[in-house]
């Protein structure tokens, strides 16, 4: 007797990636011995290493660490749903084991592997997890001729800036810029997630010759690698290396930035938190300037300006982080709802009256997914369609500013995107 | 579980939270407290004189009797609390170019501005400000403010700052920078023709600067003959080799990977250029190339035996393993 | 003139450039300056170009602004990407004799192109240093070449009229020249007659440069590594060859180049006429420009390569290749300093059949010539 497991989202090779975030999964009986039903308990194979599993037997059920189902001898399939258990992700491809066991004798029906991915805070990266993160994003960088070029291409032109800076739509522009990086990372190594830079706190492993690189202290500041990290053959506009010099200690000082805390309440408290007024700087979405942009120009060099800042691929460390604050306030604060006003400022669509720039409205597609290529939008779209992934359904091929708000499918499944936090859980706040 | 953790992580954050309103209602009363209190204030016994409704953050920011910590502070510490978007940068562009005004506050006030400005939008209007203080910051009796705003418009190609680097190079002017940083920050524009101040960067001395000289290079493909010539120099430090590969491989891949090949079975060569010719060839290298070389994938299984040289021998297993295992997933890579 | 050359000091060339200012009658001197592969250029940086170029182009003010000239100034506003070329540029429109309504179009595409990218630049004296004793920026003297204008610019009132109610995306000084624009326009609208729009043609066609004839030993490398010849490519069947680098930095010149080349793709297969035509695109810079990034700069661009689209780096003869088409090209010491846009329609034999220089070419129009020598010499076509 022996139990399969399959879980939804598993890709070509017949592997599955999960965040907090429950999904689908049926078990069912092979090889049965006899004609009764069968329970069995799922768990996890090993609770004390590797990426910990939990189990629902319905979407927004609390899960626990074992389930018990009753399996039909007929091999009929049974629903359940697993999610990675808050805060256990994994560390390599596979080190999360469902194992479903026979309930009254606990012999081992089946095991099935699957990896809780999920981004991580990068002063803490085990060596192998930065080292396979370096390489893929060298890989796709290929020494600038890569398809990171067009990372670097959608960051650049002032028109294209417009459509993703000083407005409500920042923070929704560069999520998805970063998840579309993130999927591309994952094309060359599954296991990889983008790490995020704490730059509220000392991120001494962060800033090294096995990392980001290290900027050596005299007045010319080289940034130098390892011999075996692969970031030293970066390369963009045809220029190789990255120019990028510190402001500040980077390894005993945080950048000259706000607090997570004080970052969190810039929409004010809770339950009155608001997302954006439509006025620069005001509520959550002002996080822009502070600590975002003062991050960035706790640096000088290509970091320090918006048309060159990508070129340093840093950035998206920088970045990971403004996105993990705006996915822990809004699971804070509840604001998932794109509808409604505190959750997002201009909830139309470019045109309509008292719109935002396009790009900036809920409504709004975004470019370049959109491969809109009209006036004011850039002349060239670089990266069409978003790309699609057998792990998540969200957020589509021409996704919009909204689509991109409910990545955890919380409000609703088809919004999932496959990413989450280390220190944001799934659904809200209690 | 994740529902408990869950919990702990709420109540964790309401505590944090808490406190951090607090310390800002604090702070904020009295950043109130001294700005009713700053320049401008009336004598003892008099009524204080109306300050209309300018946000105290502001007062304080641009009250040059005040500390500079307590200046610094309110510049760093504050986002949307210091004011009005456009007063906030109108103030901060008042405060950079005051050269009366203290250099580290005017310092801190730059890179605030820098922080607006990823606002592009809202910041469109002061754009203009923005790069006449920057302009104007390139002959700044401080070095630091000279410094910093010759980076930022280096790297944004500016045509005035390119002109003040050049004239000083070549003795027509000052340079606002040590003429090492000079050439480096000139080399931020390709289109320049830097590659004879590039040689001279490296012909200098430091090896910081043969470093850069050797990255900055990899933009020209002139230069390809001497980063090879860099790459396989024994007398140079092992940093500036592996940038001078870096460089190279920009410009000539095969080239690049012909040599790589030649260090990397090199026993009497550098481990560490040695390795990362080895990491490079593995990961970037043209498959075809570098595994369908029999005799060089035959000359790294001796280096995969050779414990002299540990990090270099592990390299080379890597490599060759990684070799074997694109064999057995081919439609996978 | 003494022969200018890319030696000449460029305090030098822009003594020539005012000598010429005060005495109109040599202003074709400065026209012969235009185009990109003279001398003047050979060697300089292209910050020297744009200096020079901008420099001239605004002399033509004083001296008046021959037909001759229009192309170029029209290339500069319609593609310039740096502010003191395109302020040079809309200056030179000033000098323009007669009725100037279709250069109004030209100076609104320069105004959304330079939203944003607008910089500090001054024409007190060749090459100033800051600070400017006369600054100004180049959307300050669009819109004021538009007020200039009168009348005749009444076709840019509601663009400008929209724009004056997005106070929010421009500095102060520029809002004030758009306010006075609208102003002088407006005024202008009361006391003069509409223009007649029968005789204002400008001379839009750039008949500067003729390409030389003759057999053509050009070694090529495509996208893929892969070995041709310029006569093995482009013969047996009518073809669009455009020229680019990648390193090009102005977004409206290689970068849409290769974008409208991929459109013409499109618009091929959905005529069917996917097997009648060979596109490619070719290098201006092919040391650089090796067959990894050829790939990327045309996929990232939406081009799908196959046998009949391919992208070239010359591996050999580039020297004859330019001869021969007369590319408007030149070079620093190490790369590319400046270009025109170019897209050449070549008949079955590779022989040109038709040129897009300078200006903005549409997608459709260059699939017209092209498809104007099947009618003649049918080839493959599928259309019905």
């Amino acid at each position: 007797m022996r139990t399969e497991i399959n879980i939804a989202g598993e890709d070509a090779a017949g592997r599955n990636y999960l965040t907090w975030a429950p999904v689908r999964a049926t078990i069912k009986l092979l090889e049965p011995e006899g004609v009764d039903p069968v329970e069995v308990v799922l768990g996890n194979d090993d609770a004390a290493h590797g990426g910990q599993l939990e189990f629902a037997t319905a979407r927004n059920q609390p899960r626990a660490a074992t389930l018990n189902l009753t399996l039909p001898a007929d091999g009929s399939e049974v629903e359940f749903f697993v999610a990675g258990e808050f805060p256990k992700p994994s560390s390599a491809d596979g080190d999360a084991v469902v194992e479903a066991a026979h309930a009254g004798t606990g012999v081992p029906l089946s095991t099935t592997a699957v990896m809780v991915r999920i981004r991580k805070d990068a002063n803490g990266l085990s060596p192998a997890e930065r080292d396979r993160f370096t390489t893929a994003l060298a890989t796709l960088n290929d020494s600038g001729a890569g398809i990171f070029r067009d990372f670097r291409a959608m960051h650049r032109q002032q028109v294209a800036l417009d459509q993703a800076h000083g407005r409500a739509g920042f923070l929704s522009w560069h999520r998805a810029y970063l998840l579309d990086l993130e999927r591309e990372l994952q094309k060359i190594d599954s296991s990889v997630t983008l790490p995020y830079w704490r730059f509220d706190k000392p991120a001494p492993n962060v800033f090294t010759p096995e990392f980001m690189g290290r900027s050596n202290p005299g007045p010319l500041g080289p940034v130098t690698f390892s011999p075996t990290n692969l970031l030293r053959n970066w390369q963009t506009d045809g220029q190789p290396g990255i120019t990028r010099r510190p402001g500040f200690d980077v390894l005993t000082a945080k950048a000259f930035v706000i607090d997570d805390a004080m970052t969190l309440l810039l929409g004010g408290p809770r339950p009155n938190a608001i997302f954006g007024t439509g006025r620069p700087f005001e509520a959550f979405v002002g996080m822009e300037d502070n600590p975002h942009g003062r991050a960035h120009t706790s640096f000088s060099g290509w970091i320090h300006d918006p048309p060159t800042a990508p070129k340093d691929p840093l950035f998206f460390l920088l970045h990971c982080n403004a996105d993990r604050l705006w996915a822990r306030w809004q699971w804070f604060n509840n604001r998932f709802d794109g509808t409604r006003a505190n959750t997002f400022f201009f909830r139309g669509i470019a045109g309509d009256p008292g719109a935002a720039l396009i790009g900036h409205n809920l409504r709004d597609t975004m470019w370049p997914w959109d491969n809109d290529r009209v006036p004011p939008r850039p002349t060239n779209a670089p990266r069409t369609p978003f790309p699609t992934v057998p792990t998540a359904p969200g957020p589509g091929a021409t996704p919009t500013v909204g689509d991109m708000i409910d990545y955890q499918g919380f409000l609703n499944g088809r919004s999932y995107t496959d990413f989450g936090y280390d220190d944001v859980p799934y659904g809200v706040a209690p | 579980m994740s529902d408990q953790a869950a919990e702990n992580l709420k109540q964790e954050m309401e505590r944090e939270l808490s406190a951090a309103e607090a310390a800002r209602e604090r702070y904020l009363s009295e950043l109130a407290e001294t700005a009713s209190t700053s320049r401008g204030a009336p004598p003892e016994g008099r009524e204080a004189a109306p300050r209309g409704d300018e946000n105290p953050a502001l007062t304080v920011l641009k009250d040059k009797t005040l500390p500079e910590e307590t200046r610094v502070e309110v510049i760093n510490r504050l986002a949307a609390d210091l004011g009005d978007f456009d007063d906030v940068v109108q103030a901060l562009l008042t405060v950079v170019q005051d050269t009366e005004d203290a250099p580290r506050v005017r310092l801190a006030a730059l890179h605030r501005l820098g922080s607006a400005a990823f606002l592009v939008v809202p910041f469109r209007p002061h754009e203009q400000a923005y790069e006449q203080a920057l302009r104007n910051l390139i002959t700044d009796a401080d070095p630091r403010l000279r410094e910093t705003a010759v980076s930022i418009l280096a790297v944004r190609r500016d045509s005035e700052v390119q002109q003040v680097l050049l004239d000083g190079l070549q003795g027509k002017g000052t340079l606002p920078v040590e003429r090492e940083r000079a050439i480096q920050l000139l080399a931020e524009d390709d289109h320049l023709d830097n590659l004879p101040w590039l040689e001279e960067l490296y012909q200098s001395g430091s090896e910081d600067a043969r470093q850069e000289a050797v990255r900055l290079m990899g933009s020209y493909a002139a230069a390809a003959k001497t980063l090879e010539g860099v790459l396989r120099d024994k007398d140079e430090t092992a940093q500036v080799r592996q940038q001078s590969a870096a460089s190279l491989r920009n410009l000539a891949p095969e080239r690049f990977e012909d040599v790589a090949k030649e260090i990397a079975t090199d026993t009497a060569d550098d481990p560490e250029v040695r390795t990362a010719c080895l990491h490079t060839l593995q990961h970037l290298g043209d498959r075809g190339r570098v595994y369908g070389d029999a005799d060089f994938v035959g000359r790294l299984e001796d280096v995969g035996q050779d414990e002299s040289a540990p990090q270099v021998a592990e390299g080379a297993r890597n490599l060759i393993e990684y070799g074997r295992s694109l064999e057995r997933t081919p439609a996978d890579r | 003139m003494t022969a200018l050359d890319g030696s000449t000091p460029e305090e030098d060339v822009a003594a020539t450039i005012d000598a010429i200012r005060w005495t109109p009658e040599r202003r074709d001197e400065l026209v012969s300056l235009l185009p990109e592969n003279v001398p003047l250029y050979q060697g300089r940086t292209s910050a020297e170009v744009t200096r020079l170029r901008g420099y001239l182009l605004a002399a033509f003010a004083d001296t008046g602004l021959p037909a001759a000239a229009v192309p170029y100034v029209l290339e500069a506003l319609e593609s310039g990407h740096m502010p003191y070329e395109v302020a040079g540029a809309a200056i030179a429109v000033r000098g323009f004799e007669g009725p100037a309504a279709e250069f109004v179009p030209y100076l609104l595409r320069a105004a959304r192109n330079l939203t944003g990218a607008d910089s500090t630049v001054s024409f007190e004296a060749y090459d100033p240093r800051w600070p400017y004793a006369q600054p100004t920026t180049a959307l300050a003297e669009v819109f004021r070449t538009i007020g200039g204008l009168g009348a005749e610019a009444a076709t840019a009132l509601p663009e400008l009229d929209r724009l004056a109610e997005e106070p929010e995306r421009f500095p102060a000084p520029v809002l004030e020249a758009i306010q006075s624009a609208r102003e002088a326009i407006r005024a202008a609208q009361h006391t003069a007659e509409a223009p007649h729009s029968c005789c204002n043609e400008v001379a839009l066609v750039d008949a500067s440069e003729e390409p030389a004839g003759g057999t053509l030993d050009v070694e090529l490398e495509d996208q893929d590594g892969r070995a041709e010849t310029f006569t093995g490519f482009f013969g047996g069947k009518p073809s669009v060859v455009a020229f680019f680098y990648t390193r090009c930095d102005n977004p409206y010149k290689c970068s849409l180049t290769v974008t409208k080349l991929a459109q013409i793709q499109e618009l091929t297969r959905e005529r069917g006429l996917e097997h009648a035509f060979r596109l490619a695109a070719i290098t201006y810079d092919p040391e650089f420009d090796l067959p990894k990034r050829l790939k990327l700069y045309g996929s990232d661009r939406g081009v799908s390569f196959g046998d009949d689209v391919r992208f070239f780096r010359t591996t050999s003869g580039f020297d004859r290749l330019s001869r021969r088409f007369g590319l408007g090209v030149n070079y620093g010491s190490s790369t590319v300093n400046r270009h025109r846009i170019e897209a050449y329609v070549l008949d079955a034999s590779g022989e040109v059949a038709d040129s897009f220089t300078r200006l903005q070419w549409e997608p459709e129009e260059v699939l017209a010539a092209a498809e104007a020598l099947l009618v003649a010499a049918p080839y493959g076509s599928k259309r019905p």
